[in-house]
């Protein structure tokens, strides 16, 4: 019975997506991802926070994140592909792609030119769930007991940095149109 | 409630300064690939830095062209230059009627010129605005008109590269001009770009249709309403396209449209062109294109259009 209402929560939370066989799958892959808690009765078990009073997680925990981290994505292929061929196509390139020596090449030629500022905003702003991660959001309460130009400083850099990376309507320059 | 209102306040100015500061810091010290909102264009595709340095040396003119890039490289203006007219080109890339309303605010009264050519492009309509903002802004001088512009544009890129060249202007000293010629395009005094290219024949795929902007339109009605109240004499052209770019636009809705806002020339219908030896890409002239549309445009401004 609880798988079975399991498995119709998340795929009608994909069906709620679009009407495509996609967000059937990435629906359904999330159920899948449940079952083996669901089997064993411990879904219940993880819902504290992780490295509770620690400042790093363990060992466990970190190969538990990762885990989750790469199932999420892996299903995030299926929610953002076009239709199942295309999910097919990529999951073709990303695992038999490791064969291929000329696709290190071009990861290499990718990463040369990948935005650097962009890693420091991967960074920043994984250090701040991190710290944030025992409240609902995570800079609730990240700088209760700073004081208040602290805390301006702080917020005034966060609006900053959506000013300056925010995606604006998408403009392909047309000058070699014009 | 109260206490609300007064922390929002505070916060509100507190967070202006720093912000402020922080957008001073990444202007003077970090590099254009990490403000992605930025667009620097230096030295314009267009050579706008070069034209609106140009025009403002110069009144008093006999010809003054408008448009975008089917202007200024579609009116050559050594053509009219060799037979006694005085003639800039203010075109500019993807020039939108948003931006040819500021060009006339800053320049129209020093010109003066005895008639006005506002080339009028289908696409131009539809345009949202932000790049031919984005040109101006990065080579003409910033001032009020700018910032007027960019609210009606309403972009965050428009937004930051304006507070960008607003402090290059206020701060830094000005480009200077390194090259006339870039790539295969060489800029003429006068405005006029001359591109050295062989024709090419290219079949136009666009969607048939024709779309109107509610900026551009008002911008384009005022345009016109500031050269009846200033008593210029002007007309609409709409330079030579290829017949498969022609064929795509809804010429009825188009060309009605613009009839109604003054005198209008289609040079698609006067100037018989060959889609392979006068164009090098669906819309834009080679050379001789350009010297043969000009040519066939003296003729209708000698006989129907006579300044002189």
């Amino acid at each position: 019975m609880k798988v079975r209402n399991t498995f119709i929560i998340f795929v009608v939370s994909g069906f709620w997506h679009g009407a495509n066989w996609t967000f059937i799958v990435w629906g359904a892959l999330n159920a899948i991802y449940f079952l083996p808690l669901l089997l064993r009765d411990k879904n219940r078990v993880h819902t504290g926070d992780i490295a509770a009073n620690r400042l790093l997680p363990s060992l466990k925990e970190l190969k538990g994140m990762l885990i989750t981290f790469g199932l999420t994505v892996l299903a995030w292929v299926f929610f953002r592909a076009e239709d199942m061929a295309h999910a097919g196509q990529f999951l073709m390139d990303l695992f038999l792609g490791l064969a291929d020596y000329m696709n290190y090449y071009k990861t290499y030629r990718l990463l040369y030119n990948f935005n650097p500022s962009l890693v420091f905003l991967i960074i920043f702003f994984y250090l701040i769930e991190w710290f944030g991660r025992h409240n609902d959001f995570a800079i609730q309460k990240l700088l209760k007991n700073s004081p208040r130009i602290i805390r301006f400083i702080f917020y005034s850099l966060l609006i900053y940095l959506i000013f300056n990376f925010m995606v604006a309507e998408e403009t392909p320059f047309i000058y070699f149109q014009f | 409630m109260k206490r609300f209102i007064k922390d929002f306040f505070i916060f509100s100015l507190v967070s202006s300064l720093i912000l402020g500061l922080f957008f001073l810091v990444g202007f003077e010290l970090l590099p254009f690939r990490v403000m992605p909102n930025i667009k620097y264009i230096g030295e314009g595709y267009g050579f706008s830095d070069i034209r609106f340095k140009e025009v403002d040396t110069l009144n008093d003119i006999d010809i003054l062209f408008l448009g975008s890039s089917h202007a200024y490289r579609g009116f050559d203006t050594r053509n009219f230059d060799s037979i006694g007219f005085r003639a800039f080109n203010l075109g500019s890339s993807a020039q939108t009627h948003d931006e040819t309303q500021i060009l006339l605010k800053r320049y129209l009264k020093e010109l003066n010129p005895k008639l006005v050519v506002y080339e009028v492009f289908p696409n131009v309509f539809k345009n949202s605005g932000i790049e031919s903002n984005l040109d101006l802004i990065n080579n003409d001088i910033v001032d009020y008109l700018n910032f007027k512009s960019a609210l009606r544009v309403n972009n965050i890129q428009v937004y930051q590269t304006l507070a960008h060249a607003y402090y290059k202007q206020k701060f830094k000293s000005q480009n200077k001009i390194k090259s006339y010629t870039r790539s295969n395009d060489t800029y003429i005094k006068g405005g006029y770009v001359e591109k050295a290219i062989k024709p090419k024949y290219t079949h136009s795929t666009s969607r048939k249709g024709w779309e109107l902007n509610e900026l551009q339109k008002s911008s384009f009605k005022q345009n016109i309403e500031m050269f009846n109240s200033e008593n210029i004499k002007y007309i609409l052209v709409f330079a030579p396209v290829s017949s498969s770019y022609y064929e795509s636009i809804d010429l009825k809705k188009f060309n009605n449209f613009i009839r109604s806002y003054g005198n209008y020339y289609d040079f698609n219908r006067i100037s018989n062109m060959n889609d392979s030896l006068h164009f090098y890409d669906p819309h834009h002239l080679t050379q001789e294109g350009v010297d043969k549309f000009n040519t066939d445009f003296i003729h209708i401004l000698k006989d129907h259009v006579l300044i002189k």
